[in-house]
């Protein structure tokens, strides 16, 4: 089971000894990388075989996090990919931030509505899953268990 | 205009080197100004403007960068699963706090929208600001709403949440690093997931797991709530 397709995908095969370190773990990284990104496309095929009203990658994350769970695919077959990519999470938001330009026209009309209106939202957003969770972590002394 | 592979490949390397740069300041000042998405894209729409360029040139190069937030997000499962024990043991805590939380805000900022006139062909997109941009995205697109609003939207909600979301929950007397690992998580995302790193592991680490968790709340009540809302809204 441990061993399974996985194994097959991610290159942790013993690499021959007179391979550089850091040509080895480039190719450790580029195999686990690949095992991402095909389960990202599995999501969305997933996705639009079952016309399931969920982002593709979302359930990519989640049929990731079931593989994990059942043991088809190890922590060291995704782990260093992973860590990487989400240390460096905010490069991938940069381009996204950078087409705010187009809208500058709506920003015009209607910034300041939106402003405060996403800054009051995140706030009502902190104040009660704050207080609902910091009420239930203490009855349920999940803050200790921590 | 059909940009050629040199011009994508240029723009690629100027916005990778605008995101080192800004996470070297940041990690020396952790200023709210040199906050790495906040500079870099500043950055990029000053040298765009500066050579008389529009946002449509930059598209192609937008792209690629955009392609790998497929992969990023479900890498996403990664520290999920690592903090599945912890997990456990505030398992209430986390779901009602990410439930109430995501439910609240979706609520309030279409209320607040609603009440500023804002444009109505905005609304769907400005709903689903609270959770992860990749999937923001995504859900946008489900709703009707434009994409890219929606990744803008996620991206200043984060922001707003990583510099102000602390104050916050202070002034709420909010001091269990679990309940604001939980808020900034629910909050804010990705970056309100930087910021309870700064605070406590155990913040952060309940903060990950929030900040997915409200992505799979969302996504599971958007088709029907936020149409609920928006008829109860809009005359």
């Amino acid at each position: 089971m441990t061993s399974s397709f996985a194994a097959t995908i991610a290159p942790v095969l013993p690499l021959s000894a007179g391979v550089p370190r850091p040509l080895r773990l480039g190719l450790r990284l580029a195999g686990q990388f690949l095992l991402l990104v095909a389960l990202s496309y599995a999501g969305t095929a997933l996705v639009q075989a079952t016309g399931v009203p969920l982002p593709g990658n979302l359930v990519g994350m989640l049929l990731l996090l079931v593989l994990l769970r059942l043991g088809m695919v190890r922590l060291e077959h995704v782990e260093e990919a992973a860590g990487l990519l989400l240390t460096h999470l905010n490069l991938f938001f940069i381009p996204l931030a950078v087409g705010l330009m187009a809208w500058g026209g709506l920003l015009g009309a209607s910034g300041l509505g939106l402003g405060v209106s996403l800054a009051g939202s995140a706030a009502v957003c902190l104040a009660v899953a704050g207080l609902a969770g910091q009420r239930l972590a203490r009855t349920a002394g999940a803050s200790d268990a921590a | 205009m059909r940009p050629d592979a040199l011009a994508i490949a240029a723009l690629v390397l100027l916005t990778v080197s605008a995101y080192a740069v800004a996470r070297a300041l940041y990690l020396r000042y952790q200023h709210p100004l040199v906050q790495p998405v906040f500079l870099g894209a500043s950055v990029i729409i000053g040298v765009l403007l500066l050579a008389g360029r529009s946002f449509e040139d930059y598209r192609a190069a937008k792209d690629v960068l955009a392609w790998f937030l497929g992969p990023v997000t479900v890498a996403l499962a990664v520290p999920v699963y690592k903090q599945r024990a912890r997990l456990r043991a505030a398992a209430l805590p986390l779901a009602c706090g990410v439930a109430l939380g995501a439910a609240s805000t979706i609520s309030a900022v279409l209320a607040l929208a609603t009440l500023a006139h804002v444009d109505e062909s905005v609304l769907p997109a400005l709903a689903v600001k609270s959770v992860t941009a990749p999937i923001a995205i995504e859900l946008a697109r489900l709703q009707g709403g434009e994409p890219s609003l929606a990744a803008t939207f996620a991206i200043v909600t984060g922001t707003l949440g990583a510099m102000f979301g602390p104050m916050v929950l202070n002034r709420c007397r909010v001091t269990d690093p679990v309940a604001r690992g939980i808020a900034l998580g629910t909050a804010s995302h990705g970056q309100g997931t930087a910021a309870a790193l700064l605070e406590s592991e155990t913040a952060g680490a309940m903060s990950s797991l929030a900040m997915a968790g409200a992505a799979v709340f969302t996504a599971a009540i958007a088709p029907v709530y936020i149409p609920l809302l928006l008829r109860l809204l809009l005359p």
